[in-house]
C-alpha cells in the first residue's frame, strides 16, 4: 500500500493545490490572531472559518482528485493488486496531504501565537473534520461514475452538514421548546460531525453561555473527560462509516 | 505522471517478478520519451505504453483488446512480430479485434460473436477450407451470409 501511496502523494504534491490550501490557512490563522488582542476571540473566529473551509476544501479536493486519477486507478487494477489496497492507498494519501496542510496552516500558527488547551482541541477537531469529509467525499465519488454527479453529492454533504442541518436543529428545538430537549439535541448534535467539532471547542473556550439554555447541560456533558471521549469517538465513527461503505462499494464496482 | 514513472511504479509493485520482457519498450522507443507526461500523450503512444506494460512481466496468457488500435504502421508491425515470436515461445493470446487482416496473420482459432451470441467457433484453417476463400475477412463474410438465419450453436 505504501508503494502505491508514495506515487499518489507525489502526484498530489505536484499539482500545488494542497500548497495553496496551506498558504491560505496560514494567512487566515495569522490574520485572525493579529486582528484581535483577545486570543480567545481570535480562536473563535478562526474556528468559524475552519468549520466552513476545511470540510469544503476536503470534499472538493478529494472528489476532483479521485475522478482525475480514474485512469491511474484503472491501470493499477490491471495489476495483481488488491482493490482494497488501492483504495486505502488513495484515501490515506489524500487524508495525509490535507492533514499536513492543516497542521502547517493552522496548527503551527495556533501553537506559536496562542498555546492553550483550546488550541489543541481546535487542531484535533480540524484534523478529525478533514478525515471525516475526505471519507464522505470518497464515498460520494465511488458511488457514481459521473464526475459532476460525484462532486455534486459531495458538495451536498457539505451544504447539509454546515448549513441545512443547523437550520433543522433550530427548527426542531423551537417547535418542541415546551419539552425537555437536552438529550434529544445531544443525539442530533452527534449526527453532525461539524457540530460535534464546534461544541467541543466552544465549551473549551468557555463561551457556552452563547448556546442558550442547553448550554449548561452540554457543559456538564462535553466539558467532562467522558464527553470529550464521546465526541472524539463519534467523529472517528464518522470517518469509519463512510470509509467502510466506500471500500465495500469500490471492491464491487464495475470500473 | 511521466512515462518513466509509470514503468518504475509498476516494476516496483511487482518486485517479485524477476524476468522482465522489455522488447516492446525498446521497439517503441519509449525509453527515449521517459519524461513525457501521460496526459499529454496521443492515443497511439498511450497504446504503446499499455502494450509494453502488458508484455513486461512475461505472462503466459495475454488478453489483448484491439491491440493495434491507434498505432502507426511501423508500431503495428512491431507489435505483430512480437506477438508472433511470443506465440512461438508457448504463450497463449486472446485477441479481440474487428480488423480481420490482423487476425488472419496472428490467430489460429476464431470465435465470432455478434450481439452476445456465438455465430462461429472453429479453427481459421477449417473456416477457409469450408468457404473456399483465401482471406479471413471474405471467409467470415461468406459464413455470416450463410448463417444469418440460423446461428450455429456452440
Amino acid at each position: 500500500m505504501i508503494r502505491i501511496a508514495k506515487f499518489v502523494l507525489y502526484d498530489i504534491i505536484r499539482n500545488r493545490f494542497v500548497l495553496l490550501y496551506t498558504v491560505l490557512l496560514l494567512i487566515v490563522s495569522f490574520s485572525m490572531y493579529s486582528l484581535d488582542v483577545d486570543a480567545g476571540k481570535s480562536t473563535l473566529s478562526l474556528l468559524n472559518i475552519i468549520l466552513l473551509v476545511v470540510p469544503l476544501v476536503s470534499v472538493v479536493f478529494t472528489t476532483i482528485h479521485f475522478f482525475n486519477s480514474y485512469e491511474f486507478i484503472e491501470l493499477l487494477l490491471s495489476q495483481p493488486v488488491n482493490r482494497k489496497t488501492i483504495f486505502l492507498a488513495e484515501f490515506f494519501s489524500v487524508a495525509f496531504a490535507l492533514s499536513c496542510a492543516f497542521l502547517i496552516g493552522v496548527g503551527v500558527p495556533v501553537m506559536v501565537l496562542n498555546f492553550s488547551e483550546s488550541s489543541i482541541y481546535l487542531i484535533l477537531a480540524g484534523l478529525l473534520l478533514t478525515l471525516v469529509f475526505v471519507a464522505l467525499a470518497f464515498a460520494a465519488a465511488v458511488f457514481t461514475r459521473d464526475k459532476a454527479k460525484g462532486i455534486g453529492i459531495a458538495l451536498l454533504f457539505w451544504f447539509y452538514f454546515t448549513l441545512i442541518y443547523d437550520g433543522l436543529i433550530l427548527y426542531i428545538i423551537y417547535s418542541f421548546s415546551d419539552y425537555p430537549m437536552e438529550k434529544v439535541t445531544l443525539i442530533m448534535v452527534s449526527l453532525n460531525p461539524v457540530d460535534l467539532a464546534r461544541i467541543i471547542i466552544l465549551l473549551k473556550l468557555d463561551v457556552s453561555a452563547l448556546m442558550g439554555y442547553t448550554g449548561a447541560f452540554y457543559k456538564s456533558f462535553f466539558g467532562s473527560n467522558a464527553g470529550i471521549i464521546y465526541s472524539v469517538l463519534f467523529l472517528v465513527l464518522w470517518v469509519l462509516a463512510p470509509l467502510l461503505f466506500a471500500i465495500q462499494k469500490f471492491s464491487q464496482k464495475d470500473i | 505522471m511521466k512515462i518513466g514513472q509509470i514503468f518504475d511504479m509498476i516494476r516496483d509493485l511487482r518486485r517479485d517478478q524477476s524476468t522482465l520482457d522489455e522488447d516492446l519498450i525498446k521497439e517503441f522507443k519509449l525509453d527515449q520519451m521517459k519524461d513525457k507526461r501521460m496526459h499529454t500523450l496521443s492515443g497511439g503512444t498511450r497504446q504503446k505504453v499499455s502494450a509494453s506494460l502488458a508484455f513486461l512481466f512475461n505472462p503466459s496468457i495475454l488478453i489483448l483488446d484491439e491491440p493495434t488500435a491507434g498505432l502507426d504502421p511501423i508500431a503495428t508491425e512491431a507489435l505483430k512480430e512480437k506477438i508472433l515470436s511470443d506465440m512461438n515461445s508457448n504463450k497463449t493470446f486472446m485477441i479481440t479485434s474487428h480488423i480481420m487482416s490482423d487476425l488472419d496473420e496472428l490467430s489460429s482459432y476464431l470465435i465470432y460473436i455478434e450481439e452476445g451470441k456465438i455465430l462461429f467457433k472453429d479453427s481459421i484453417e477449417l473456416l477457409k477450407e469450408e468457404t473456399g476463400e483465401i482471406k479471413l475477412g471474405r471467409a467470415v463474410a461468406t459464413i455470416m451470409r450463410r448463417n444469418i438465419t440460423q446461428p450455429i450453436e456452440a
